[in-house]
């Protein structure tokens, strides 16, 4: 008696082995960390006009806060991203990854900072490591939050 | 009285099998939560007035600060609570986790004389949600 298969279904057999042996593992996360302020909080504070009082009501309570200089800087960040993970495992110590993530690791981020008076004297947005300087930010709890990520995606 | 007749339940074959089969390919499924420090209250923010309250209020208030920075002669505190919830389904082909961190957040800020000159809270602890990520 011959077993007989179609293409397709060997494919998908073979396909699908490493799978059911265990050999390879797949995984779909999706991570959500703070929210993004509101982009029209955002749009009406005005450096060398908007005060301490005025960026507090639009914003709320920022992430952390630095002293810079005489003044301050205030941060705000967050985190959404969703990432594929697929891990082959072979005889001995061979092993392949694959990652793929649908946006950068780093923390969006949005810091303002101010003067003396705690007047704003400017925004800026982006990475939060980025935005400021090692030797700026607050060793704390958010630590995750700060970690430098290479460009493999990778924390150092 | 009347008694009524008690119907046997019915499975569709169909249905069996795709329970079953379910079954078979989740290995395992999980649900967290966990909390930093107690949460934040809005009324009791509410009782922290600028120009009026000063650092024994706000400490009779909300406690020990969660940190204290140091902005010249001037000071900030901050209060923290935090929800992470999280959830996840392994399957033999595929594991799904989804993870919410949320939290209510207070900066109190105080002027050279312990006085409160600001305050800014963001209360979202409770918009923490369990959320298995779908296709």
């Amino acid at each position: 008696m011959t077993c007989r298969f179609s293409r397709g279904v060997a494919t998908c057999a073979a396909l699908s082995a490493p799978f059911l042996t265990g050999c390879a593992q797949g995984a779909y996360s999706q991570f959500r960390v703070f929210q993004e302020p509101l982009e029209a909080a955002v749009a009406g504070l005005r450096p060398g006009e908007s005060d301490l009082t005025e960026t507090l009501d639009a914003l709320g309570a920022p992430v952390f806060v630095v002293e810079v200089g005489l003044g301050m800087a205030l941060a705000w960040g967050w985190q959404a991203t969703t990432d594929w993970n697929v891990q082959v495992t072979g005889p001995g110590n061979a092993r392949g990854r694959f990652q793929y993530a649908s946006s950068d690791e780093r923390t969006e981020g949005l810091v303002l900072f101010f003067d003396p008076a705690w007047t704003l004297t400017s925004l800026q947005s982006g990475h939060l490591v980025d935005l400021l300087p090692k030797s700026r930010r607050p060793r704390d709890i958010y630590d995750d939050l700060l970690d430098d990520v290479s460009d493999d995606g990778t924390s150092e | 009285m009347q008694n009524t007749p008690i119907r046997p339940l019915r499975f569709r074959p169909s249905g069996v099998v795709a329970v079953l089969g379910l079954c078979a390919l989740s290995s395992g499924c999980f649900v967290s939560r966990s909390l930093t420090n107690p949460s934040i209250p809005a009324e009791t923010v509410a009782q922290i007035v600028p120009g009026q309250s000063d650092a024994n209020d706000v400490a009779r208030l909300l406690g020990a600060p969660n940190e204290v920075v140091q902005l010249g002669r001037k000071s900030a505190w901050r209060y923290e609570h935090t929800v992470e919830k999280q959830t996840g389904l392994f399957l033999i082909l595929l594991g799904l986790r989804g993870a919410d961190t949320q939290a209510d957040r207070v900066w109190v800020f105080f002027d050279e004389d312990d006085n409160v000159s600001h305050i800014g809270s963001l209360l979202q602890a409770s918009e923490a949600e369990y959320d298995l990520p779908v296709f």
